[in-house]
């Protein structure tokens, strides 16, 4: 097996993420057998089976070959590497392509789980944690302003009581998908545990940030919980008008929220 | 809100792994592709049948918007309709046949159930009586059985079925495990023949 193959394993390790490494480990096996299209169908991965496409190329992105055949047809094949020119690719080695993508995935996904909350797909408070110090960091390097907005949904233990669990998670998901919706690329959202979530906001210089996040959000909450009438309370703390350290900065966004709420 | 500079932005395409690894989390989600389209992002997706494609598109659309830094244009690909004229057959279960030697075989294909009983528990007998039970269900399936063995462990086990088209006869081979022996053999004339069957 080539070199360049056989490094895929290093490769693996050193990637930014799972899923660049698939399209690497593609682009290693067309770049050593002259592939211009190839799909690997893997299987027994957490995620059931998954296909993917030589340069991360939707199904009818026309090459020689691929396209002509039917990318699509191939999702429903047997897992396995399809090339074109079809059986560039010896057995052996697809498999052991195919073996390292399935491993790249799993850890991809164990990663993601590790940092995310299951039930809302937020940020969970270790990877909120890294997050809020990789801002500080960068906001001393760079100059780079930050608003850190806590949120605390109020009585919400009314939803669980009335509604029973299961209503108040589906709450909760909505409620984390409708924070996802509002915010741009680039901020960080994280729900900390039971009803509290935080905010980042990258290049936000002032608490004026609060105002129209609250706005938005709010109406977003009335029609997606319909007669749960669960409401919110906010405080917000900036980087680095209000502090500019992790630590203090929570502490005073948490202040904020808990004078919000007693004011309401 | 001051202004201020814009940050360096994230590396484009670390953001795209983000994203095609939250959208293939989505239930029924096999394959993605992703194009930049001018000033647009093409996120494709194959659903499997059965999937909520509405849910699936609305998410697709929540997920770029959060990781992508332009707009997005969702496609869904039904694996179900496109890639499959005649539909996948499914094996429901394989049993030995009451008071004979050989397999009852229960076939799905879509809304319709067929069960054939093989004369044999070997793999010939069992491809045999799998392939008429595709005729059963309404399907073409104008192939004879060539071999059906064991493969070795080294070899990954399980079962090769090796079918010819009697009118063309092109050759297909499918591999596939089983709960037994027998239940490998039927699983492996579907994993030759369901990207060819037509009604």
């Amino acid at each position: 097996m080539p070199a360049s193959l056989l490094s895929l394993p290093g490769r693996l390790r050193r990637a930014r993420s799972g899923v660049a490494f698939v399209y690497e480990a593609l682009q290693a096996l067309a770049d050593h057998f002259g592939l211009a299209d190839a799909l690997l169908v893997v299987d027994g991965t957490a995620l059931g089976r998954q296909s993917f496409r030589l340069g991360r190329r939707p199904l009818g992105a026309a090459t020689d070959g691929m396209a002509a055949r039917g990318a699509r047809a191939l999702l429903d094949s047997p897992p396995g590497l399809y090339t074109t020119p079809p059986g560039a690719v010896d057995e052996a080695t697809a498999a052991y392509v195919s073996d390292l993508v399935a491993a790249a995935l799993e850890l991809d996904l164990l990663a993601h789980d590790a940092g995310h909350d299951p039930l809302t797909g937020l940020l969970n408070r270790r990877a909120y944690e890294l997050a809020l110090t990789e801002a500080v960091a960068r906001g001393r390097r760079y100059g780079w302003p930050f608003a850190l907005v806590m949120v605390d949904l109020d009585d919400f233990k009314a939803v669980n009581d009335l509604y029973g669990h299961a209503a108040g998670d589906a709450a909760l998901r909505v409620i984390g998908t409708e924070i996802r919706a509002l915010l741009r690329r680039g901020d960080v959202a994280a729900r900390l545990g039971g009803d509290e979530f935080a905010l980042i906001i990258s290049n936000a210089a002032s608490p004026e940030v609060l105002g129209p996040l609250v706005d938005r959000l709010r109406p977003r909450l009335a029609v997606a919980l319909p007669e749960t009438g669960v409401g919110f309370s906010a405080g917000v703390a900036c980087f680095p008008a209000d502090a500019d350290d992790p630590v203090r900065l929570q502490a005073l966004a948490d202040e904020r929220l808990y004078l919000d709420k007693a004011a309401t | 809100m001051n202004a201020v500079p814009d940050p360096l932005p994230p590396a484009e395409d670390g953001g795209l792994d983000q994203l095609e690894l939250e959208v293939r989390q989505l239930a029924g989600v096999g394959f993605v592709g992703i194009a930049r389209l001018d000033d647009r992002l093409l996120v494709e997706a194959a659903v499997t049948p059965g999937a909520d494609l509405a849910s699936v598109r609305s998410e697709i659309h929540r997920l770029a918007a959060c990781l992508a830094d332009v707009p997005a244009v969702v496609e869904l690909v039904d694996q179900g309709d496109e890639t499959r004229p005649g539909g996948r057959v499914r094996l429901a279960v394989s049993v030995p046949a009451p008071g004979r030697s050989g397999v009852e075989v229960h076939l799905a294909h879509r809304d319709r159930r067929a069960a054939v009983t093989s004369d044999d528990v070997d793999g010939p007998a069992v491809a045999r009586a799998v392939i008429s039970g595709l005729g059963v269900l309404g399907l073409l399936a104008p192939w004879g059985v060539r071999s059906v063995q064991d493969l070795p462990d080294e070899l990954g086990g399980g079962a090769l079925a090796v079918l010819e088209n009697v009118r063309t006869g092109e050759v297909r081979r499918g591999v596939a495990e089983g709960l037994s022996r027998p239940d490998a053999y039927a699983r492996a004339v579907l994993a030759a023949l369901n990207r060819f069957l037509e009604p």
